[in-house]
């Protein structure tokens, strides 16, 4: 008896050892770095992470001097523009994931949205529009889905650029972020990020 | 000793089999859940909110689907169900009477009740005054790391609340879920 109670306890604790809920369900910090993402030659996650947190936070800290809010009263538009996408072996899609968090970032920094205003582009919103009927129903509405949606002088593009030097095993990214005037080009703001890494 | 050897066995099959590491990536009807919670908090507490009045302009707000540009399944069901959770939250009277807001069914239901080809109430009037002005749409995004025997996915969850008027996106809120498996075999 004693033997089959003792059985009995270390059955349980190897069931409570081994079927805790955390080590079941997969999900790992966004934070961790794993394996797989080691061994790949494209861009650490966590190397897109920091680039989508630090280009926002500088343009937010450096918005004040700019051209664009120190000589345009008002607002200014901007919209989600280009991706350069020069690395070769990573998915535009990508940088994509990087481009929406740092736009998301923008809309929510009560400083930026001050003076930033973010659109859809016209593509996505005309769908969406047709979709409801919209412009039918509302025809100052046709304004926003037609040729002259913008003012090109202060309307502005978030473009990203992408490119990657590659050596054996060991991978440099480097990463811009762009606001430019879309009707002069004029890059008013950039920052860049770097980071090289080795895949095991 | 066999017999130890046996239970010796058993226990380390127990420990191993219920320590088994995840196989899929995949969302988990959890994940949704937890998506559409934080979206509905992030959502009905933004200032695009807060700051109305009974007297702001009335905003009649729709939905999409989710947009599935991740490297794996979400099927159309889903995509319905995680903007559906959001509505699902939201206190509708009080946005109505305080916030001057009014949500109503996606168009693609609206047009499937009425165009049944059935004669009943559900008539081309269904609908008729209809005047939406504003979409929460959603677009779901990942990046994927892969090696012969493990896999993780890294999900970002972007939600956006659109002036269809003018273009101007009103509120946006992002969610990020990482996942990891292992095995050679994905779900």
């Amino acid at each position: 008896m004693p033997r089959l109670m003792l059985f009995a306890a270390a059955v349980s604790a190897a069931l409570a050892v081994g079927c805790s809920e955390p080590k079941q369900t997969g999900r790992i910090p966004t934070s961790a770095t794993t394996l797989p993402e080691k061994d790949s030659a494209k861009v650490l996650p966590a190397a897109l992470d920091e680039f989508a947190d630090q280009a926002p936070r500088n343009l937010v800290q450096q918005l004040s001097g700019l051209p664009i809010v120190r000589d345009t009263p008002g607002q200014v538009t901007v919209i989600l523009g280009d991706i350069n996408n020069q690395t070769s072996i990573v998915s535009s899609t990508d940088f994509e994931f990087a481009m929406a968090k740092m736009r998301n970032k923008l809309i929510n920094s009560r400083f930026a949205s001050d003076k930033l205003v973010f659109v859809e582009k016209r593509a996505r919103l005309g769908r969406l529009a047709a979709r409801e009927d919209v412009v039918n129903k509302n025809p100052d509405a046709q304004k926003a889905v037609g040729p002259d949606a913008y003012d090109a002088q202060t309307t502005y593009t978030l473009n990203g650029d992408f490119y990657r030097v590659a050596r054996g095993d060991t991978q440099t990214y480097y990463m811009e972020f762009q606001l430019v005037n879309f009707a002069t080009n004029q890059i008013v703001f950039s920052d860049s990020y770097e980071v090289k890494q080795v895949a095991f | 000793m066999a017999l130890l050897s046996m239970r010796l066995w058993v226990l380390l099959l127990i420990a191993a089999g219920c320590a088994a590491p995840a196989r899929s990536t995949r969302f988990t009807d959890a994940d949704f859940s937890e998506i559409a919670s934080a979206m509905a908090q992030s959502l009905y507490a933004s200032d695009a909110i807060q700051n109305r009045t009974p007297d702001s302009p009335l905003w009649v707000v729709s939905i999409d689907k989710v947009t599935n540009l991740t490297s794996d399944v979400i099927t159309v069901p889903e995509q319905w169900a995680i903007m559906a959770r959001i509505i699902g939250a939201a206190p509708l009277e009080e946005l109505d009477r305080v916030k001057n807001i009014r949500f109503v069914i996606p168009p693609e239901r609206a047009l499937a009740l009425r165009d049944r080809g059935i004669d009943d109430e559900v008539d081309l009037a269904y609908g008729s005054r209809r005047e939406v002005n504003h979409t929460m749409t959603a677009t779901f995004r990942s990046v994927t790391r892969a090696n012969p025997t493990a896999r993780t996915d890294v999900y970002l969850c972007v939600f956006e609340l659109l002036d269809l008027d003018t273009g101007q996106l009103v509120w946006s809120g992002s969610y990020e879920i990482k996942r990891s498996a292992v095995g050679k075999v994905w779900d």
